[in-house]
């Protein structure tokens, strides 16, 4: 009798298989989701639509503390209120949020309006089908001619915009000013230059970079990207980036040998990068145990917080090879980018011209709350004079690379996924002579041809 | 007719009865269980980002599995270590600790209590701690260099690719092994105390007790732990990611990571499935083994 039950217990069981197996399409392909039955929450939202009266729009994003939290309600919430009266946010700061989007959104779910990681990722939701197209909202609003062309250019996935970027952002050099003004140092230009004050501070035990990845391991590609910006260029970076030359190609591999050099000289936290998080690095930063930081300039809220007992700034990396000018690698440090299933796709257009249009608020958010600049011009004259010497000079930087040209590509903005992988994984093992720099390269070579032919690279501006 | 009347009996509502009651709870099981994980078989053979929709490619995810895929293999060859650490330190540990707590005539609670509280520690705040006491600037490197042992003071416990995985399983290991020893103690309890009784008599001593009473007295536990420890070890994931993420340069890379990278981080979803099912299917051959041990004659 057990036995009956059982088998019946497991025919049931596979016919249910069975019937979500065969709800699926005959085509080789995972359908899309029909469309949902709705749901209470989607029926009121859309009887909020019908009637004209204030929307609410879910905005999904990475976690925040409670000051940060702050700022956000008091420089974009609250503003956005009073300019947007027909929309009210239901903002989400969620822990892990890349995990649960991607989940939510493979279900067929999700909030309206989100950030993601960068437009490598938002090619992946769009691959999907699973964001909107933005290219009628850019016509409309005229962004194309409110931000930087190379940063819009990055959201294109065959000609079309399917993210906005929310900030941008650039791998810079941070000091101990105090440290360098004892010791006689100056802000190094050459690698000639650096290495003085490397081995100089070595020799009084002073650590030249803090650098910690045990527990973040793509802080591997901070430091592949300065090398490659500032050895091999922007220029032969880009050339490997849209296929016209090779990984293993003498530019690229003396930057790879160059970082090889610096990271068994020590520099690179005395080659214990590997045994110490990212937040320890800080530690040892503040702790003047370093001379110097090598990360991007989100850090300067970092610093804001923490605020260590020494002047530090802020700087360009020197040039790692004669004849490569000093290169500042830049990225977006995040897109927006809107559910292809929201109700409200004109509110979403809405709430990011919001954010383009109203340069006195993002100017005092810059200012009072160290937020990150949205890549578009910003008058002067919107900063006051209380602002830090130190955020106006990186401000400056940022803006006179962008006319200059001389720019590199940070990899998390401009690499496909798996190219990036591998070089963050595998550069470990460079270091640690478990593989040769060539065999490294061929490798990285072999997976960004496979992403190329897959059509994963990013448009390189 | 004798025998349709007693393949009647066999249906009355008395037996079917306890299995309709069941079928609520099977049925939800399946739902939430057992269906999403058939799914994996479903999406291994596709070419899957994990986000929409996705191309069937049959058993290419399979094939580079094994044909170009280097770091998995690297992976399981840690797992396979991993395995031979916790199959035997914290069992050993565990059921010695065990043995002598559980003779403890007054304050044994109180042992219990301390063997045990690491293990209700999440990984996330006991891999964060120990990241700290492995830090050669603040951690265990500056203890001993303070202490002159300058060659333990320059040990780059989680930097150095050939003892990283050792490090972080000692981690894990000094969660788990409280929960082994509290296990043990239970299955001691239920040890006739009349058969070591009888063994003193006969002049045993405490090795020929310990073989011929205590062990096959907890045989069936025993058994057990050997096997989740087996399949655990093979599904493990917190510690390693907490503290390495699979560092350095892939030292402690374990299958488990190597899946969540696929899945999360390369976008290739299809392939971390075809990955999950390969991990499954060790899981099962454990399993197998086990009930197959059992049936042969250890009485579990």
């Amino acid at each position: 009798m057990k036995k009956i039950i059982s088998l019946v217990l497991c025919i049931m069981l596979m016919a249910t298989l069975l019937m979500a197996c065969s709800s699926k399409d005959s085509s080789n392909e995972i359908p899309k989701d029909e469309p949902k039955q709705e749901t209470a929450k989607e029926d009121s939202k859309q009887e909020e639509a019908k009637s004209g009266e204030q929307v609410t729009i879910d905005w999904f994003m990475e976690t925040m503390d409670d000051e940060s939290k702050a700022n956000f309600e008091k420089y974009i919430i609250n503003p956005l209120a009073e300019k947007l009266p027909h929309i009210k946010i239901n903002y989400q700061p969620t822990a892990d949020w890349n995990q649960v989007l991607k989940v939510q959104m493979a279900a067929g779910q999700g909030p309206d309006f989100f950030a993601l990681d960068g437009p490598t990722v938002a090619s992946e939701y769009a691959a999907s089908g699973r964001i909107l197209d933005l290219t009628p909202y850019v016509a409309k609003y005229g962004w194309d001619k409110i931000i930087f062309p190379w940063a819009l250019d990055s959201c294109k996935i065959a000609g079309t915009i399917y993210s906005i970027p929310n900030s941008y952002e650039a791998l810079v050099l941070w000091y101990n000013e105090d440290m360098f003004k004892e010791n006689g140092w100056e802000m190094p230009k050459t690698f000639g230059q650096l290495e003085k004050i490397a081995k100089e501070g070595q020799s009084k035990g002073i650590i030249p970079f803090a650098f910690g990845t045990s527990n973040f391991k793509p802080a591997n590609e901070w430091f592949i990207s300065i090398a490659l910006a500032n050895y091999a260029g922007g220029d032969a970076v880009k050339k490997a980036l849209l296929g016209e030359a090779k990984w293993t190609d003498e530019p690229i591999k003396g930057s790879i040998a160059i970082l090889d050099k610096m990271w068994k000289d020590g520099w690179l936290n005395d080659r214990n990068a590997h045994s110490i998080s990212l937040d320890d690095s800080y530690a040892l930063f503040s702790q003047k145990k370093t001379s110097m930081k090598m990360e991007g300039t989100w850090l300067y809220s970092t610093f804001l917080e923490q605020k260590p007992d020494f002047k530090w700034n802020v700087g360009i990396f020197p040039s790692l090879k004669d004849g490569t000018p000093q290169t500042l690698p830049l990225a977006i440090g995040g897109v927006w980018a809107v559910n292809s299933d929201t109700k409200y796709p004109d509110e979403c257009g809405e709430i990011i011209n919001f954010m383009y249009t109203t340069p006195e608020r993002y100017a005092k958010h810059v200012e009072e709350a160290g937020a990150q600049t949205l890549p578009m011009d910003i008058p002067a004259n919107l900063f006051t004079d209380a602002m830090s010497p130190i955020q106006k000079s990186m401000i400056q930087m940022l803006s006179d690379a962008q006319k200059s040209g001389d720019v590199g590509y940070c990899m998390w903005t401009f690499w496909p996924p798996e190219t990036r992988n591998f070089m963050i994984e595998n550069i470990e093992k460079v270091f640690m002579d478990k593989m040769s720099i060539d065999k490294y390269l061929s490798g990285t070579q072999e997976v960004f041809d496979k992403e190329k032919a897959a059509g994963k690279v990013p448009i390189i501006p | 007719m004798n025998l349709i009347a007693s393949k009647r009996g066999k249906f009355t509502r008395k037996r079917v009865f306890p299995l309709l009651l069941i079928l609520p709870a099977f049925a939800l099981h399946a739902a939430i269980i057992t269906l999403p994980s058939l799914s994996t078989i479903y999406l291994s053979l596709y070419e899957w980002n994990g986000i929409g929709g996705g191309k069937f490619i049959g058993l290419d995810n399979f094939i580079e599995i094994f044909t170009k895929d280097d770091v998995i293999w690297a992976a399981f060859m840690n797992n396979i270590k991993w395995t031979a650490i916790f199959l035997t330190l914290p069992i050993t540990l565990g059921l010695l600790v065990a043995l002598v707590v559980s003779r403890l005539k007054k304050g044994q609670m109180v042992y219990r209590t301390i063997f045990f509280l690491p293990y209700v520690l999440s990984a996330a705040i006991a891999g964060r701690i120990w990241t700290s006491f492995y830090n050669p600037y603040f951690g265990f490197g500056a203890v001993f260099e303070k202490l002159g042992l300058t060659s333990l003071a320059g040990v780059k416990w989680l930097g150095d690719p050939d003892i990283a995985l050792y490090s972080v399983a000692f981690v894990d290991n000094w969660h788990w092994w409280g929960f082994v020893m509290v296990l043990f103690i239970a299955a001691l309890h239920q040890v006739n105390p009349s058969l070591y009784e009888a063994a003193r008599v006969e002049g045993a001593n405490w090795l020929q007790e310990f073989v011929h009473i205590t062990i096959p007295g907890v045989r069936p536990t025993l058994v057990f732990i050997f096997m989740m420890t087996i399949i655990w070890s093979f599904l493990t994931f917190d510690y390693v990611w907490v503290m390495t993420m699979g560092g350095p340069g892939q030292a402690t890379e374990i299958i488990s990571t190597w899946m969540y990278k696929n899945a999360f981080i390369n976008y290739r979803a299809g392939y971390a499935n075809a990955i999950c099912v390969l991990q499954s299917l060790i899981c099962l051959v454990v399993f197998a083994a086990t009930e197959y041990i059992r049936k042969k004659g250890w009485d579990v």
